[in-house]
């Protein structure tokens, strides 16, 4: 069954959401919502401190306990995990399985170690790309979307899956927070070269850009952040889009949803 | 009424203490395979690796899995695993409670992670009140295969296709129950199960 993953994007105590990165909204409690999208039928929660900063790593721990003790669906938590110590934390304040994106990139070992010591199937390994014209070639950025690598997404999957992620959650930063739908091209590529699941990230505005990404595509997942947030669409309605296109999900509406 | 829950590997102990302090009952973690008998039932979860889980019974295993048959054992992925005799991701024996081995998963995606439909092939008091074809938590590379097919009491049919993408989903033998899936990540119908094991350990105390 494919999955639908609601994704928080946390800036000291509470959710926010922008646009390509950028022009940062308040979005609510990370309690409260993720909460609210257990019960409106949420497959996951995904969590990224997208702060991230040394002062604001205690407070991130601080509000994923507080979240994870809530919550009774998977939690995936990253941002800003740098080392095995940061990952013990994650896992310890309640994390089900952590994300690493800059860290992996620079420290390929750390994919390695977490999935040696952990399991593979807790570490998601996160890549932010954007087309790039001049090379013809999808290229990975690190540090929030800001930092050119010189890698291209297909072969950073690739090797990552190697590395020992159990997952990729590949990010188009070019469609982030548009809603004018997920990179299809992006994910389609990605999500036929690896054999770990692929959850697609960026760009969602209507069911059809969920039924295209988890029919067409091959993505395993699909997360959204503004069209939940904002209201523009609820978890019941992508869900009912996706059955009545032959898409398996696990039904909504809680209690007694078979 | 208390259930111990065995601590043999690292990771994450949060979700299942929490999940079982939430059916109402006493969640005590046992450190050592003799601690899980203080109890009036026992949870083996589904956290760390099969070599990790074999190691922790290692020198009391058969007297552990003789203990065991007359307790109600629920154990959870990894934990299900452990109640077979062994498994293809080696690293030692399982408890041999129940009779079978544990094959690596051969789908197109490996780990399988996601929500799949657990049917039921027999009857069992874990699913009680839940309907046939609900979907629980998965995520595994591994799966339980019972020598006796009268011991698999529920199953999963992958969507993705492959070589053992059927598999059994829940496996049971008297007092002793495994489930391939997480009860404690799958939400309403999960924490459901988990009160059917709580009552059933109730009512047999």
């Amino acid at each position: 069954m494919k999955r639908i993953i609601p994704c928080l994007d946390i800036l000291g105590e509470g959710v926010v959401k922008g646009v390509r990165f950028a022009d940062l909204k308040k979005a609510g409690d990370p309690v409260e919502l993720s909460s609210r999208y257990e019960q409106e039928g949420a497959d996951e929660i995904a969590w990224l401190d997208i702060g991230a900063t040394n002062s604001s790593r205690e407070t991130m721990f601080g509000r994923l306990r507080d979240t994870a003790s809530v919550l009774f669906i998977p939690l995936t938590a990253g941002g800003g995990l740098r080392s095995m110590e940061d990952v013990s934390k994650a896992l310890g304040s309640g994390a089900d399985k952590i994300s690493l994106n800059t860290a992996a990139v620079r420290n390929p070992g750390l994919v390695s170690s977490v999935s040696g010591e952990f399991g593979r199937q807790c570490v998601v390994v996160s890549i932010d790309a954007a087309w790039s014209s001049a090379s013809r070639r999808y290229e990975v950025y690190t540090n929030s979307g800001t930092r050119a690598t010189g890698m291209e997404a297909v072969e950073w999957a690739r090797k990552a899956e190697d590395l020992g992620a159990g997952e990729i959650l590949l990010t188009s930063r070019d469609a982030d927070g548009t809603g004018k739908g997920y990179d299809g091209r992006l994910v389609a590529a990605v999500a036929s070269a690896v054999t770990v699941p692929v959850i697609a990230s960026g760009g969602c505005g209507t069911t059809a850009d969920f039924i295209n990404v988890l029919g067409r595509c091959g993505a395993d997942a699909a997360l959204a952040a503004s069209v939940f947030h904002f209201g523009t669409l609820s978890i019941a309605e992508v869900k009912t889009a996706l059955l009545s296109h032959g898409i398996a999900v696990r039904k909504t509406g809680g209690v007694g949803a078979g | 009424m208390k259930i111990s829950i065995a601590s043999y590997g690292v990771g994450n102990m949060h979700s299942i203490t929490k999940a079982v302090e939430r059916t109402g009952a006493e969640a005590v973690i046992a450190r050592t395979p003799a601690e899980l008998f203080a109890t009036d039932g026992i949870v083996l979860p589904g956290v760390g690796s099969f070599s990790a889980g074999s190691r922790w019974f290692e020198g009391n295993r058969e007297e552990t899995a003789e203990l065991m048959k007359d307790r109600p054992v629920l154990g959870i992925c990894l934990g299900c695993q452990l109640l077979l005799e062994d498994s293809e991701e080696g690293g030692g024996m399982g408890l041999g409670i129940i009779p079978g081995t544990v094959k690596r998963l051969r789908t197109r995606k490996v780990p399988n992670m996601g929500w799949e439909p657990v049917s039921r092939s027999a009857d069992c008091v874990l699913f009680d009140g839940i309907p046939d074809g609900e979907p629980f938590y998965f995520v595994h590379s591994y799966v339980p295969v019972p020598s006796d097919d009268g011991d698999a009491v529920a199953v999963t049919a992958l969507s993705g296709g492959g070589e053992n993408a059927t598999f059994a989903s829940a496996i049971a033998r008297g007092e002793n129950f495994g489930v391939q899936f997480h009860p404690e990540k799958s939400s309403v119908q999960g924490m459901r199960l988990l009160s059917n094991f709580v009552e059933h350990v109730r009512s047999v105390r």
